[in-house]
């Protein structure tokens, strides 16, 4: 406990002489002052073009164009682009990708040149090519910090909850990231709460990126190219959300030849399909999942519950065209619901959808730029009553529509150049509920609410010299809370207590009620101490302008998505984090630590009983203060071998402090994690058989307990006299997870490839605490008998759960 | 929305689990808990007076001795002088035909105990009669086996902000789980809503059946009694009930589960900043009673 608290202060007292709070006139002068200079070389040829994976023609991310000689370079971008500028001349050009054999090739560069290459995973035999290992110290090299990558590969092979291959509940064995519990949905990071992450599927947000609650994320691992995390540091192109942006980007689709993927799992089946539509200049993927409880149990069931079940699916597509060597158009969607029906009497459903059409433009060899429009929508409904003079209905949505122009810059070697703007309308509908008593028709909707966030922003990613490398950049947000609606007024009050309305204007469609607006500074700097190791520092301010209404421990899928109003004001996030990084071993070994320390404002919370549910005066029940979270995190990470996998270990913090709630003091939000280790292991037995295991060790989270009981007309309920909040932390959670992977067997030729994948989850069949409730017996109260009150462990996972499952593909 | 909290609280029962557990809690000063529904009927009415106790104290409250019990009439100007029986009790017994006021009578209630002044105000509202309860066979449904179920049918009165506590006796018997805590909002669950003057909307109706330990209906079988009580209470006693019991049930919404709230009582201590606890109301009740039929 010692070292936990003596190490918190430290982190704090450091964070507080850090000079962070930077001033974005100033940030501005320096930005155009680099630029500036970079403008003055002349005299330059480019070579640019895509990155591919040869095996399937899908581009790459984060790939590697060396110009060897001079030792300059560029990464390709979301979409596999790259570009290099440099003088005339003859060079030796390298292209690598982790992973992927490296490709070197002598260029006679005199003039403009583009070229596509396409990387290999097997041993190339061209003579040309010089295979070396490259790329693997990317996160010594690379300014940014804070950021996780997870390769879908490895999520495969982790050992699973049911057999389902699941992208966020991976992310949770990363430092930094963490859940409230098992089956909560979304993740913290950072300590921040689960709506401060903007997760981003093909650039469309997803509001709810849980199945079954939070068990099962709506990502299907067989649509999945790419998943990044940023924690800290994040780019200026990115914003809206505090804590972290999760960026997932879907694959395009086989261009190269049909192939068929899929698996069969005890509660998903899934498969997909990817083919050229034409040859190397068209393609598309369509995957779907769908959960099958209830068709298994439909022969279990007796009449009355036969309508009865649940079942969740998603459908995941996308198509790309190749208009010409300058134009490419992407097409992608997603379509998932979950569905609960008890027969006649009641039915709820939950599901995101979302489009993305994307037109990527080459200006110039040097110029890139990418158009994106996007829809996304979250609703739910929800039905009681099968009787037409009895019954109530109640759906609820948020809707966006989205542009958004970015421009890549490849200026020269040492600076790439991003900017662009970005405009969202919102139309949130909190709840449309009609309830019919007695044939008498009662109307409970909200009204409805509108708003538009608009973006600017701009980075340069510079190499100052051999050593030091920054991102710095400017994003300036504004939000616009209009009409049509009614602006609402509400009086003071006690703080914590509910604060009643005094009076409501209306305003037209479209018409301004409140506007906000932001400039938020972003900086990351790298300075490379050895070749194997570097030091890296980062600041960024972030605005959220809407927010997930939930006081629930675990969000509920009927927690609604409010906007700033004239009543809630947008949040704000300032994060400055330290690094150091280092590989041992030629990179074999990657390691790293990093310290963070986030304020946050204008945080919100609720008073106590608030109604969240239908109440057109939530706004009322709504508190505002301060949050702050920091931390220490590091990773051990093994990359080569027949032993691979990591270790991560969080030190951290995550506290608010609002007016109206435990006595204005500071408190531990209900996700703060003192410790946080997990350990993820995978082991290759041989040709056919490998191993994976994860071991997890989490600190208890608090929440509030009673002190003691009263009495009221024969109930006895819990009261805490001491008016605090999250008082009492739960018991350690630990749980230790195993599998393995029998692959089929690979023949040249063969176009059937099998796997069979075999999980335990919670081997040592621990019932890990998720909270602790405090209730009477359940028997009846007797009058002559007094009540017997006792505290109760909930474990939503009861026992150790093992699973099979069969993943293929045709191809 | 509780039928929907406890829909979904079911689902997750499958897999989740429940162990009792021990745990070690923080204390706190102990503090006056004063228990005063009053109804607007003759015969005995009580008034309790409690110490608050540590939860895992699994007796019954300590009673507060010695105290002087007042409740006034203002609009009238009756006062009652509540007399001490044992262990906190306080008690006033009317005449068969009298009840301690009329519609809109404005009430105090004032206690001197060990030193402390306590006072708490109440009014009198208006209830509407209990038209019909309605018995009905119904045939297996989804967490509903056969049997007799009862509804109760009333109308809310006109205007908005009327609150109701809607009690259920079986064989003369207080339905007196947290989960039959019948309380409506108008016609409906809670404020904002705006359903006035509507006939109760049906969850409310219907919640006059017992329940099971799993909070599961009990069908009625013929020849019992079920008598539906409505009682007016204030804005504050409702508040009071809700946040009761949300949190008696808190832990069937499982991983849904809001935090712990305290609940906030209509006691106002006089003489120092002490906080007591606890309701002072005054109820209207209508009441319908009915022997439970052959099918």
């Amino acid at each position: 406990m010692l070292l936990k608290d003596s190490h918190l202060k430290w982190l704090k007292s450091n964070y507080q002489i850090l000079p962070f709070t930077m001033n974005y006139r100033l940030n501005l002068s320096i930005f155009f002052t680099l630029i500036g200079f970079s403008l003055l070389a002349q005299n330059e040829v480019t070579i640019n073009g895509y990155i591919k994976d040869a095996r399937n023609g899908e581009t790459l991310i984060g790939a590697t164009c060396l110009i060897v000689d001079l030792n300059v370079g560029a990464t390709s971008n979301e979409y596999g682009f790259y570009s290099v500028t440099v003088p005339p001349g003859t060079y030796d050009i390298e292209f690598s990708y982790l992973g992927f054999q490296t490709i070197q090739k002598r260029f006679d560069l005199q003039t403009d040149q583009k070229f596509d290459i396409e990387l290999s995973e097997e041993a190339a035999k061209l003579e040309e090519v010089v295979i070396t290992a490259e790329q693997e110290d990317r996160n010594v090299t690379e300014v940014e910090m804070s950021t996780n990558k997870l390769d879908v590969a490895t999520i495969k092979k982790m050992p699973t909850l049911l057999g389902e291959v699941e992208i966020i509940r991976s992310l949770q064995l990363l430092p930094g990231v963490s859940t409230v519990g098992e089956g909560a949905s979304g993740f913290n990071v950072r300590g921040g709460s689960i709506d401060q992450n903007l997760v981003l599927l093909d650039e469309a947000p997803v509001f709810n990126s849980s199945h079954l609650f939070g068990f099962f994320s709506v990502f299907n691992p067989d649509a999945v190219k790419d998943v990044k995390l940023y924690k800290g540091g994040i780019p200026s192109r990115f914003g809206g959300r505090l804590s972290s942006i999760l960026d997932v980007r879907m694959k395009e689709g086989n261009n190269k030849n049909l192939t068929l993927n899929g698996g069969i799992g005890f509660i998903f089946s899934r498969l997909s399909i990817e083919a050229p539509i034409v040859k190397n200049k068209s393609s598309f993927i369509v995957a779907a999942r769908r959960s099958y409880i209830d068709i298994l149990a439909k022969p279990f069931l007796d009449e009355s519950t036969s309508d009865s079940g649940l079942n969740f699916y998603d459908l995941t597509l996308k198509t790309n065209y190749n208009i010409s060597e300058k134009d490419r158009l992407f097409l992608s969607g997603y379509l998932g619901r979950d569905n609960f029906v008890f027969g006649e009497q009641a039915g709820f459903n939950w599901g995101n959808a979302t489009g993305t059409l994307r037109w990527n433009h080459l200006f110039s060899e040097k110029l890139f730029s990418n158009l994106t429009f996007y829809y996304s929508d979250y609703d739910y409904s929800i039905n009681f009553g099968d009787e037409v003079n009895n019954k109530f209905d109640w759906n609820a949505s948020v809707v966006n529509y989205s542009l958004k122009p970015e421009f890549n810059l490849f200026l020269n070697p040492q600076n790439l150049i991003r900017f662009g703007a970005q405009a969202i309308a919102y139309k949130f509908e909190p709840g449309n509920a009609v309830g019919v008593s007695e044939g008498e028709t009662n109307d409970f909707s909200l009204d409805n609410q509108y708003a538009i966030e608009s973006s600017l922003f701009i980075e340069n990613e510079q190499d100052l010299s051999d050593n030091i490398k920054v991102n710095y950049g400017l994003r300036w947000s504004h939000f616009n809370y209009t009409g049509k609606g009614f602006a609402k007024t509400f009086g003071e009050s006690e703080p914590g207590e509910r604060r009643e309305i005094v009076s409501q204007e209306y305003f037209d469609q479209w018409e301004s009620i409140q506007t906000y607006n932001n400039f938020e500074p972003r900086f990351s700097i790298k300075y490379q101490l050895s070749p194997s190791s570097s030091v890296k520092a980062s600041y960024n301010r972030m605005s959220q302008y809407i927010q997930l209404i939930s006081n629930t421990t675990a969000s509920t899928p009927v927690d609604v998505w409010t906007p700033a109003t004239n009543n809630i004001k947008p949040q704000l996030a300032d994060q400055i984090a330290l690094g150091y990084f280092k590989n041992l071993s030629d990179n074999t070994y990657e390691f790293s630590f990093e310290t963070y320390y986030k304020k946050m404002q204008n945080i919100v919370d609720y008073i106590n009983a608030a109604d969240l549910i239908l109440n057109p005066y939530i706004e009322g029940d709504l508190l505002e203060g301060d949050g702050r979270a920091y931390g220490l995190e590091l990773l051990l990470k093994k990359n080569k071998g027949n032993f691979t996998g990591w270790m991560s270990y969080t030190l951290a913090r995550s506290e608010r402090k609002i007016n109206g709630i435990n006595n204005n003091e500071w408190y531990p939000s209900r996700f703060d994690q003192t410790h946080n280790f997990s350990f993820t292991g995978f082991y290759e037995l041989s040709k056919r058989w490998s191993l994976s295991s994860t071991f997890t060790v989490i600190s208890g989270t608090p929440i509030t307990f009673p002190t003691s009981r009263i009495e009221q007309q024969g109930y006895v309920i819990p009261h805490n006299g001491n008016v605090d909040r999250n008082n009492v932390r739960i018991p350690v959670y630990h749980r230790l997870d195993i599998g393995a992977t029998l692959k089929g067997k690979q023949k040249p030729g063969k176009k059937w490839y099998g796997e069979w994948v075999f999980s335990i989850y919670n081997v040592y069949n621990r019932r890990n605490p998720f909270a602790i409730y405090f209730r009477p017996e359940e028997s009846r109260p007797s009058p002559i008998n007094p009540t017997t009150t006792e505290a109760i462990k909930l474990s939503v996972i009861g026992n150790f759960i093992p699973s099979v499952s069969y993943n293929f593909k045709f191809n | 929305m509780k039928n929907l909290s406890f829909l979904i609280i079911i689902l997750l029962a499958l897999n989740a689990c429940e162990d009792p557990i021990d745990v070690e809690l923080q204390e706190s000063e102990t503090q006056i808990v004063v228990d005063a529904w009053l109804t607007n009927t003759p015969g005995q009415q009580q008034i309790r007076l409690t110490k608050s106790q540590p939860y895992f104290n699994n007796t019954f409250a300590e009673g507060i001795t010695n105290a002087n019990v007042i409740v006034t009439n203002v609009t009238s100007g009756d006062v009652y002088n509540f007399q001490e029986s044992e262990n906190g009790n306080y008690l006033y017994t009317l005449n068969p035909n009298q009840v301690l006021g009329e519609v809109n009578d404005e009430f105090e209630l004032n206690i001197e105990t060990n030193g402390e002044r306590l006072s708490a105000t109440s009014k009198l509202n208006d209830v509407p009669p209990v038209d019909s309860i309605d018995q009905e066979f119904r045939d297996d449904e989804v967490f509903l086996d056969d049997g007799i179920y009862c509804q109760f049918f009333a109308r809310d009165l006109a205007g908005l902000g009327d609150t109701y506590w809607i009690k259920t006796f079986k064989n003369g018997e207080y339905l007196n789980r947290a989960g039959e805590i019948n309380i409506a909002y108008d016609a409906s669950f809670d404020s904002g809503g705006e359903v006035d003057n509507l006939v109760f909307i049906p969850p409310i109706r219907e919640a006059v059946n017992p329940l099971d330990d799993d909070s599961i209906p009990i069908a009625w079988e013929p020849g019992e009694t079920i008598r539906v009580e409505i009682h007016s209470i204030t804005n504050e006693a409702f508040g009071f009930l809700e946040i009761t019991r949300d949190q008696l049930l808190n832990s069937q919404s499982g991983i849904f589960a809001a935090p712990l709230s305290n609940t906030k009582g209509n006691i106002v201590n006089e003489s120092s900043d002490t906080e007591v606890l606890g309701i002072f109301n005054v109820a209207g009740v209508s009441v319908r009673e009915e022997v439970i039929r052959e099918p």
